[in-house]
């Protein structure tokens, strides 16, 4: 592996632009873009080299052996697990099949799991949501999400997740809409620029 | 498919400008040679966004070649020289042309249902050629279109049921390699897909309102009025959701050709048209030059 070219820089690079590289990248692959994502393990995959990649370069540039882990990089990304809601009802057991084959993406046997289950509690409609939500299916996900939120106001899991789901991707996650409309502001500041040079007279 | 992917060309540097234009004309003379000039008709630009997409783990690109055609009989122009992304794009844009005609015949009526047939019939013979070349593509995208046609016909009032079977029918166009490549182009393709039929049935309401046709928003909402104004708000937040896939899956893809044209498509072409379609403000080819011409 040539750390280099994974972090997309040259040998010559400053330590403070490998460090902007590096934070680029990471903010893209962190695992918490790509929670309950399908493709979360390969940005988990892409994560590591990253920060393989980027322990590399500093501990050469520091001149230590490689190997010695630099502060402040591997080893805090890449485990988020998922937490288990402290759910103890009549489901239990159903439920937390479930949730086992949500984790191992087979999301068909999840779904006729919770198709099975007669009395639609909280839970449910928290588990069916992220069935949806694996899927790609965001309205239905915000449905069942909605109602979960609705049955149980007081649980953090269930309002963690709609949170989410509105956030369009967590923390560090994509709003292409965002962008679109910020491109009005950006232009309207640049005018805004334009008009004080020509008032102060080549400020900057 | 609706033309909804498309570059914003003043973001474009000239030579990406160059390049979209190159594999559009690209694409439509390998259409031409492979299926004959009946399919060139069809053409669009989503379907080059797949080419580009498709042959975006090539590290060269070969230099372009100047062809005269149909559109420009008078100065030859600069094309993409055809190479397996091109191929593979036509094979499937006749597949979907092929279906779309067909779904025509299905839903419609009158002079349009009967305009679509004889079309039909004048493409039965490209759309065998191209279904021998891809027969997994085309049987996944029937298995797609044939669950579509039977949630439309029971007024279907969940709005992803009835998008995830159109998206599977766009994620078809993806090649069955079995590898990490595949899982992240299908994951692309079905939210791109997602996203053109719910922008696609947006844009629809009032037109699908007064013939009475099938609309998975309006079914959704509820609407009894022509007007999405109320529900533009969880309309975006929905498309978004499947734009910000689009998004993590490109970045995933590691693209060593065409990178920055593609990301100029995903990152501004089509949150911008989801803005205008959702405003009211979307005008087909976005009111820019004409037909190719960007």
């Amino acid at each position: 592996m040539d750390p280099y070219k994974v972090l997309g820089v040259t040998p010559q690079t400053s330590d403070d632009d490998v460090k902007r590289a590096y934070r680029e990248l990471a903010r893209k692959y962190h695992p918490d873009n790509y929670i309950n994502n399908p493709l979360a393990d390969l940005a988990e995959t892409r994560m590591k080299e990253i920060n393989e990649a980027y322990d590399m370069i500093m501990n050469e540039r520091s001149g230590k052996t490689a190997g010695a882990s630099q502060q402040g990089s591997a080893g805090s990304y890449g485990s988020y697990g998922s937490q288990q809601g402290a759910y103890s009802g009549p489901n239990a057991s159903v439920y937390s099949q479930v949730r086992q084959a949500v984790n191992q993406g087979n999301l068909g046997l999840a779904e006729s799991l919770l198709q099975r289950v007669s009395t639609r509690d909280a839970e449910w409609f928290y588990l069916m949501g992220t069935v949806y939500y694996r899927k790609g299916w965001y309205d239905e996900a915000g449905r069942a999400y909605t109602q979960a939120c609705q049955m149980d106001p007081n649980n953090a899991e269930y309002r963690t997740a709609l949170n989410n789901l509105n956030l369009s991707g967590g923390y560090g996650g994509y709003r292409p809409m965002a962008q679109a409309s910020m491109c009005d502001c950006c232009v309207q500041m640049a005018c805004l620029n334009c008009c004080m040079n020509a008032c102060c007279g080549g400020g900057c | 498919m609706f033309g909804f992917i498309r570059p914003v060309k003043p973001e474009l540097r000239v030579k990406e400008a160059d390049r979209f234009q190159q594999v559009y004309c690209g694409l439509c003379h390998a259409i031409r040679a492979r299926y004959g000039r009946f399919y060139t008709f069809f053409l669009s630009y989503d379907m080059t966004f797949y080419a580009l997409v498709q042959g975006c783990d090539q590290t060269e690109t070969e230099p372009p070649c100047r062809k005269r055609c149909d559109a420009h009989p008078l100065f030859k122009r600069a094309c993409a020289a055809p190479d397996e992304a091109t191929e593979r794009a036509a094979d499937l844009s006749v597949l979907l042309s092929y279906h779309k005609l067909r779904d025509t015949v299905q839903d419609d009526r009158g002079l349009k249902r009967l305009a679509a047939k004889l079309l039909c019939a004048i493409g039965k013979r490209g759309y065998q050629k191209a279904r021998e070349r891809l027969p997994e593509a085309d049987l996944a995208m029937v298995a797609a279109l044939d669950d579509l046609q039977v949630l439309e016909r029971e007024n279907c009032d969940s709005m992803d049921r009835a998008a995830d079977a159109s998206a599977r029918l766009t994620a078809a166009v993806v090649p069955q390699t079995g590898d990490d490549r595949e899982r992240v182009l299908y994951q692309l393709f079905y939210h791109v897909g997602r996203w053109v039929y719910l922008l696609d049935a947006c844009a629809d309401v009032s037109e699908d309102m007064a013939d009475g046709n099938y609309n998975p928003v309006v079914r959704r909402y509820g609407l009894t009025t022509p007007s999405i104004d109320e529900i533009s708000e969880p309309l975006e937040r929905t498309l978004e959701r499947s734009l910000a896939d689009v998004c993590m899956c490109f970045d995933l893809l590691d693209a060593a050709r065409d990178a920055d044209l593609i990301r100029n498509i995903i990152f501004l072409g089509m949150p911008l048209v989801t803005r205008q379609v959702l405003d009211g403000t979307y005008q087909t080819n976005g009111g820019w030059g004409k037909h190719g011409s960007l």
